[in-house]
């Protein structure tokens, strides 16, 4: 759980961003689920708590996607574990996608931030 | 694979049953590394996982096509009704079966005599014009006006004429049969 700053996020994450999140975790190699929900969490300093559960149906929609695909691998204490990767639509939508976020977020920012003279 | 997974429901059901409890394991199994008995491992690890049963539902919603789903569920209903029902079921039947019979045999007859093109070249080119009154009916046309406007006609293929000719008949007579036009 978090320990400093702001409250967690939880289930603030919309859905697009979590698809957003997944795909930016699955940059560094294959992973399963597990990780993928771990990797969010430790990476936004526990601010994002991604509710376990809700990762499989984004995953699912990714994958009916073909943004990732999926294969059963053993994990690192050797354990049964459905693994994901990116494939190269994915890793276009995920470009893609983090720039509409930039754009949005910097949008966003110009809002907020009081109008300088 | 997009609309394929709509007949792959159980298949990924499965799947994604099998992928839950393998994150399930995989968290006790970090919770236990981290200190916890067992059974608080393995509480910790579902409460954190949520409910498993909702993820599935999801997933399974996602593969379904809900308006084919809605609709299969709609015809088997039906079925069964009317298998309870054999009464109604045959009056509904009789109803439909001369509701449509009627139909079609009226719309032959109107295709045949209203719809259905003349059997002429350039149907579409043949019209009917007549000689009017001044007080604007039409008037019966005399022969030999007919035999000026063909010797004259600029402006048509060609010309005819048609009669209208009621004749009554009757078994006893010779020579029965009055002529009106």
């Amino acid at each position: 759980m978090a320990k400093r700053g702001a409250a967690p996020l939880q289930g603030e994450v919309l859905q697009g961003t979590l698809d957003l999140l997944i795909l930016q975790t699955l940059v560094l190699g294959p992973a399963h689920g597990h990780t993928i929900a771990h990797i969010i969490e430790h990476r936004s300093d526990e601010v994002l708590q991604v509710e376990h559960g809700s990762l499989y149906p984004a995953l699912h929609r990714l994958e009916d996607r073909g943004w990732i695909a999926s294969f059963w691998g053993t994990s690192e204490n050797n354990r049964k574990a459905r693994y994901y990767r990116l494939t190269r639509t994915g890793r276009k939508q995920l470009e893609h996608q983090t720039s509409r976020w930039a754009q949005l977020v910097g949008a966003i920012n110009r809002v907020l931030k009081p109008a300088s003279e | 694979m997009s609309w394929r997974r709509f007949f792959q429901r159980e298949k990924w059901d499965k799947e994604r049953a099998r992928e839950l409890e393998a994150h399930l394991e995989i968290e006790t199994q970090d919770n236990i590394a981290r200190g916890m008995t067992p059974e608080e491992a393995g509480y910790a690890a579902r409460r954190k996982l949520g409910n498993t049963t909702r993820v599935r539902e999801e997933i399974y919603l996602m593969n379904s096509a809900e308006f084919f789903d809605a609709l299969w569920r709609d015809v088997r209903y039906a079925f069964r009704t009317l298998r309870k029902n054999p009464g109604f079921t045959v009056v509904a039947t009789l109803t439909l079966a001369l509701g449509i019979g009627a139909s079609t045999a009226i719309f032959s007859v109107v295709e045949a005599v209203l719809l259905r093109a003349l059997p002429y070249p350039n149907p579409d080119k043949i019209v009917r014009v007549w000689e009017q009154a001044p007080d604007g009916h039409p008037m019966n046309l005399a022969d030999t006006n007919f035999d000026d406007f063909r010797a004259q006609n600029h402006t048509f293929a060609n010309l005819a004429a048609y009669e209208h000719r009621s004749i009554r008949s009757s078994l006893r007579s010779e020579s029965a049969g009055t002529l009106q036009d």
